[in-house]
């Protein structure tokens, strides 16, 4: 079966050490090692550009249907439980009606694509804080400066800011939302103010609980004062309510006027439980039954059975997946023990066996993210591990796209 | 002196420690002015320090102290290694090294200004130091990342911090490097924060000694949440919950970028 992509050649090491201070200073990327190793790979990936365009169309079909399914789930409040949305979420998104439903805008998420023996997965959609900016765009075009035979996709940031500027109209401030004391969070809102700064508009990177809410609409407050005339978050949607006062938090379910990338509505698709109550919407979702494996609650299947993979109902960068065989076998263990005493705040996947790459270090799992924005694919994000579970061991890599090479062109692996 | 200038004084690229040098800080702060007269006073307890042979050291001291204590113990072929994963602040730090830092008001929880004053001020000294290249590395912490040194005012920039074992280079990694023994400095005799327990113990499972600067063994208590696979996760909503407390501030919590 041919593969859809390979790697180049790593850069030499001095070319790699001034990308890599570059990446560090330019783009913002501060946590670049995880203990022994450099979260960065110094080689890119190179996807067939054919391949490249087929998965860009299938991540836009995704996107239409899961914004669609988004809306629906909106007036179908009875299934809210279902897909695990916690309780004081469930309780506005019950008084959510067209007039009150917050305002939408350059809305932007990342689906995670794997190459399979039955061709491409998808795992998940990141709908509600998608990563990857810095690394799909700074690092991507930084890389691909050294491999100039190669093309680079979009550079999602740049994208993304131009989205929102559209949406926000001149001389209004953005507020970048996000939980300021966790640095990985931080250097991405780092980042995307640098690329706003770049196009003249006044970005601040601000917590949630800085912002004041009346009649919708916010206010910036602390050490920034000023109206956002946009709010892009970077604060996962589950958390809001532990701000304490529901005024704080409230307006991204419910009533916020002001345009938000993304809104808190985002979290009915975010959550890995959504596939379950797919049977109860009328949203076509054809392209999300073709990509995405069979996905069940956990009580419905043997807990602890190797065929499943295991995943938190909210869970992020692959913390707490448990697969057997592949996840540390006391983890596992945990992860089992969790699922058992718990199984509504779970998700069961079926199993997929995605196709490793050779390359110098030894076989290596590739996860292509592709963002879509406003259901238009505008940018690659390359992840490769030596274990098929995308997680913090794995490494961030530069995707390049092949000028015309055809598919049929590359390495055969089995 | 701007922020990269002063990394690649901080993280230069002959030593094998520089990779763990968090790039955090020094891309937020800039330095400007000279030092001139107003010279770093030696650190308080530098006659007590006595880092073992073949140790690694961790500076567990509040703020510019853990600087001024790797500066003291630098000349002794023990190279600066600072972890400090924190905004200094809300807005890009700008470090003016004619005028101490004052007590004036800060817009942050934590208030890293000395820290920030005491990195600029070392780095002209730091620069014309030289190391051998098995030197041994002294890791700077701020002891008072957890706590801060402000209660969390409404508005105000809550740049409160943890450090994770991924923070740190393996015990093998250390193991690799002959080095079979870490010297924790702490302001007191205690056991190490939770945080750094996560790492310590790891490093004590794999055989390796950890002593107080007294060079006493410590024996690490294991930790809550040791090895859990959610420890990260739940470590940082644990902080989180902490400035829910209060709440109405910036909010830490763990990476939320999916």
């Amino acid at each position: 079966m041919n593969l859809p992509w390979s790697v180049e050649s790593p850069l030499p090491p001095e070319e790699w050490k001034s990308v890599r201070l570059r990446l560090m200073f330019d783009c913002c990327k501060w946590d670049i090692q995880s203990e022994d190793h450099c979260v960065a790979a110094d080689f890119p990936l190179i996807l067939d550009e054919e391949e490249w365009k087929l998965i860009a169309g299938k991540a836009e079909q995704l996107s239409r249907e899961v914004l669609a399914a988004e809306n629906e789930l909106l007036s179908r409040p009875d299934l809210h439980r279902a897909i695990g949305i916690p309780r004081p979420i469930r309780r506005l998104l019950r008084q959510c009606v067209p007039g009150t439903i917050p305002l939408g805008a350059a809305r932007v998420m990342r689906f995670d694509f794997h190459f399979t023996r039955e061709g491409w997965r998808i795992s998940e959609v990141n709908a509600d804080v998608p990563g990857g900016f810095i690394e799909a765009s700074g690092f991507t075009e930084m890389m691909g400066e050294y491999y100039p035979a190669y093309a680079v996709p979009p550079n999602p940031a740049k994208a993304y800011v131009a989205a929102v500027a559209k949406a926000t109209g001149d001389g209004t401030a953005v507020a970048l939302v996000h939980a300021t004391a966790h640095y990985d969070d931080r250097q991405v809102m780092q980042y995307l103010a640098q690329e706003f700064h770049k196009r003249g508009m006044q970005a601040l990177a601000v917590s949630p609980a800085h912002l004041k809410w009346q009649c919708g609409y916010a206010e910036i407050t602390g050490p920034f004062l000023g109206k956002a005339g946009l709010l892009v978050r970077f604060f996962p949607a589950e958390w809001l309510p532990n701000l304490r006062l529901k005024a704080c938090w409230g307006p991204w379910f419910r009533g916020g006027n002001v345009p938000m990338s993304n809104p808190g509505t985002a979290l009915l698709i975010q959550s890995k439980r959504f596939p379950l109550v797919w049977s109860e919407l009328r949203t076509s979702l054809t392209g999300w039954r073709a990509l995405l494996p069979e996905t069940n609650c956990p009580i419905d299947v043997p807990i602890g059975g190797e065929e499943w993979v295991f995943k938190p109902v909210f869970g992020r960068v692959g913390e707490d997946v448990g697969i057997a065989g592949v996840t540390e076998k006391r983890e596992y263990k945990e992860i089992v023990a969790a699922v058992r005493r718990a199984p509504r705040s779970w998700v069961a996947q079926k199993r997929f066996d995605v196709l490793p790459l050779e390359t110098e270090c030894g076989p290596r799992y590739v996860c292509l993210g592709v963002f879509t924005l406003d259901a238009e694919a505008v940018g690659a994000y390359g992840r490769i591990s030596a274990k098929p579970l995308i997680d913090q061991d794995a490494q961030d890599i530069a995707v390049l796209r092949e000028k015309g090479r055809q598919k049929g062109d590359w390495q055969r692996i089995v | 002196m701007t922020g990269r200038e002063l990394f690649e004084i901080w993280a230069p690229s002959d030593s094998v420690w520089s990779p763990w040098v968090s790039p955090a800080l020094f891309a937020q702060i800039e330095c400007v002015g000279e030092a001139g007269a107003v010279g770093s006073t030696p650190s308080s307890s530098v006659d007590e320090q006595r880092p073992s042979e073949r140790g690694a050291v961790i500076i567990d001291m509040p703020g510019g102290e853990a600087v001024k204590l790797a500066m003291d113990l630098a000349p002794q072929g023990y190279r600066p290694v600072p972890i400090i994963n924190a905004s200094p602040g809300p807005q890009q730090a700008r470090v003016n090294l004619s005028a101490r830092p004052d007590d004036s008001a800060s817009q942050s929880v934590l208030d890293m200004r000395s820290l920030g004053w005491e990195i600029c001020k070392a780095s002209a000294r730091l620069k014309e130091m030289s190391f051998s290249a098995d030197a041994l590395p002294a890791f700077i912490l701020d002891s008072l990342r957890l706590q801060g040194t402000h209660p969390i005012g409404s508005y105000m920039f809550d740049n409160r911090w943890m450090v994770f074992p991924q923070d740190f280079p393996s015990a093998r990694f250390l193991a690799n490097r002959q080095i079979v023994r870490v010297a924790l400095i702490q302001e007191k005799e205690k056991a190490p924060q939770d945080d750094l327990a996560h790492v310590l113990m790891r490093w004590q499972e794999a055989g390796i000694e950890i002593v107080d600067r007294s060079g006493k063994r410590i024996t690490v208590s294991r930790p809550s949440r040791f090895k859990a696979s959610w420890y990260r996760a739940l470590a940082i909503i644990g902080l989180r919950r902490n400035s829910a407390g209060g709440f109405g501030s910036f909010i830490p919590a763990t990476h939320g970028g999916g």
